[in-house]
């Protein structure tokens, strides 16, 4: 004898499936639309990152980590940082250039404190190397990080952003006023 | 095809009406829908143009186009219109413009609906392209409309209400298509795809409405003309001589002065579309502004656009005995230097929002002449239209070529930063729009100069 309520159960799961994806998808997207909202009573766990690039080809950044981040207990926190610390030391750079030949980078410069890890890069490039793309591999590297706030100026303009793990895009607005 | 043809083609004259009292009854109460729905209508389907426009940053943030595909996408539409509004000039004039208008709408809506499902740049290249040719059947239609319903004495003044479209149009675009894209508080925060379906919608509700309020030729309704019914038919016209009209228009190409202002036009529309296709998104890019902020500010100088244009007609007749160089290089200098304080000038919402305001009545004043005052004062009256056509046509390819080659220089500045985060890599876009600036700004001096060297040139009779 054929089953015939077997095709209707995995239906109903399939849609049942589908419906918490979109759920999910949903609740994601509410919460990078409002982020603003909270932004701020947050903005103390949050990684900080610095990025100045000119039109001579000179890359500046300061990546800012939170010792917070890493748990409540200050000794596990400071073993974590000093791990990630070595990890930068050896060359794991935060961030990767696209150029049209290799650029100079200086060795970056780290420092380690009860507040967290400071971390300072330099790369030049030259005014006639484009720099087409950079990529930022911070949230890959630290694991225990939600968020970053960064803000990065060119010779043209500076734009100030959220990177959160929860949302497909970057996030703009930062504050509740209605700035720019 | 012949019914097609004959569904679009102008009705048969009916016969003539006998009752007086009902001739003035349906004539009231056509013309006052007529010049209602012709300015709604065309105002409501300049969504359907300028949609691209407000979409345009948040295309280019969610990677689907890169300036240089976005360029090329709405040069398209300028080409196309450009083309349109030639060919279609001609077509208008043998058609049931209700017919004509309604299905250019629609037509226009179906591709905007298209353009939402397009992540194809030569798709949408193509798209857009046909919706600048649909475009294009709007004024056509409505300049027939006008003629037909409205004698030569009450001409201007209709003219002047309908030419309000432009604004009522760019209002709603700018304002209406970027509150719904706006992330909240301003605005919906709705997907880009919004910026295409309520556009359609709007376009479509248009269509419907011409549809049942616009009307044929008075005489196939079975009413006397125009002329006749408001007691101005002074002679029969002349039967046109289709030989001896050609060789009129052929001599327009003959003018030297004609090409000079066609060049200067096309320089203007440069600056023109190039403020109207990438101000927002300089705006938003360069300057900070959020999507609602930055088409807030370009509304400000469309806004002032319907002062500059009503100025300059009334200062050039009434203080410069209708000599219109004088005018024009006062209003080439009330567009070039708000241009460069805009650009160059401080950092101030107050000071750009006025810069935006001199600039978009310096404009409008502007090409009121070189897009059309100028070359009809100096082309034989009875082709007028051949000497618009001509300068339209150098104007629109004119925006057509700034508005890719904007893009094109916008891409070549482009800085990507990509954050890699698990499954996602959410991207910011760094560009430098000090190359394009040069070009914009290059092109109103240039237009500035060419409009000067006409400094001794006369009206014709």
């Amino acid at each position: 004898m054929i089953n015939r309520s077997r095709p209707i159960r995995f239906c109903s799961l399939v849609l049942l499936l589908l419906f918490l994806g979109a759920c999910n998808k949903e609740e994601r997207r509410d919460y990078c639309k409002n982020h603003y909202l909270f932004h701020a009573d947050h903005a103390d766990t949050l990684a900080r990152l610095e990025v100045t690039i000119n039109n001579e080809g000179l890359l500046q950044s300061s990546l800012a980590i939170p010792s917070t981040i890493f748990g409540p207990d200050p000794g596990l926190a400071e073993d974590r940082m000093h791990e990630l610390a070595l990890l930068l030391q050896q060359n794991q750079s935060v961030y990767s250039l696209q150029t049209e030949r290799d650029c100079e980078v200086e060795t970056p410069e780290i420092r380690q404190d009860s507040d967290g890890l400071l971390v300072k890069y330099e790369s030049r490039c030259g005014s006639d190397n484009r720099l087409r793309q950079v990529d930022i591999h911070l949230l890959d590297l630290v694991p225990e990080l939600e968020e970053v706030e960064a803000r990065i100026t060119t010779d043209a303009t500076s734009k100030q952003f959220a990177i959160s793990r929860q949302c497909e895009s970057a996030i703009f607005r930062l504050e509740r006023s209605s700035d720019n | 095809m012949n019914s097609i043809l004959k569904f679009f083609t102008t009705g048969k004259d009916q016969v003539r009406m006998t009752d007086e009292s009902e001739i003035n009854r349906l004539f009231l109460y056509h013309r006052r829908n007529i010049i209602v729905v012709i300015t709604l209508c065309y105002g409501l389907g300049y969504v359907c143009r300028l949609a691209l426009n407000v979409v345009k940053k948040p295309l280019m943030d969610a990677g689907v186009f890169t300036p240089e595909e976005m360029g090329l996408i709405g040069s398209m539409l300028l080409y196309g219109y450009a083309l349109g509004k030639f060919s279609n000039g001609f077509l208008a004039d043998y058609s049931n413009v209700k017919r004509f208008f309604a299905a250019g709408l629609i037509m226009s809506a179906l591709l905007n609906f298209g353009m939402s499902l397009s992540y194809v740049v030569w798709l949408s290249a193509l798209l857009w392209a046909l919706n600048g040719w649909f475009q294009g059947f709007g004024a056509p239609s409505c300049v027939v409309a006008l003629s037909s319903w409205f004698s030569n004495s009450e001409r201007g003044r209709y003219y002047g209400i309908w030419s309000t479209a432009h604004s009522i149009g760019e209002g709603l675009t700018y304002l209406g298509i970027a509150f719904l894209i706006a992330m909240p508080p301003k605005g919906l925060g709705l997907p880009w795809q919004f910026g295409f379906w309520v556009p359609a919608t709007i376009c479509i509700i248009g269509a419907l409405i011409l549809y049942r309020y616009l009307q044929d030729r008075p005489q196939t309704l079975g009413l006397p003309s125009i002329a006749e019914w408001k007691g101005e038919l002074t002679h029969v016209p002349a039967p046109h001589n289709a030989a001896s009209i050609w060789k009129d228009q052929m001599k327009v190409l003959a003018i030297p002065t004609m090409w000079v202002i066609a060049l200067a036009s096309s320089s203007m529309y440069v600056t023109r579309y190039a403020i109207n296709s990438w101000g927002n998104v300089y705006l938003q890019e360069i300057r900070g502004f959020d999507l609602f902020d930055a088409n807030l500010f370009i509304f400000l100088n469309t806004a002032a656009g319907i002062l500059g244009c009503v100025a300059f007609g009334y200062i050039s007749d009434k203080l410069f005995d209708a000599r219109r160089p004088p005018v024009n290089l006062i209003f080439g200098l009330m567009e070039l230097v708000p241009l460069i304080v805009i650009f160059y000038g401080p950092n101030n919402s107050f000071v750009l929002a006025v810069a935006l305001i001199v600039y978009g009545f310096g404009l409008s004043g502007i090409l009121a002449s070189l897009g059309g005052l100028f070359a009809i004062d100096i082309a034989p009256k009875k082709v007028a239209g051949a000497a618009m056509g001509f300068i339209g046509i150098f104007s629109y390819f004119g925006a057509g070529l700034q508005d890719y080659f904007s893009g094109k220089l916008i891409y070549d500045s482009e800085i990507r930063v990509v954050f890699s985060v698990g499954e996602y890599s959410p991207t910011v876009f760094f560009y430098d729009y000090s190359a394009p600036i040069m070009l914009w700004v290059g092109a109103s001096v240039v237009s500035m100069i060419l409009a000067a060297s006409l400094w001794k040139v006369k009206a014709s009779d």
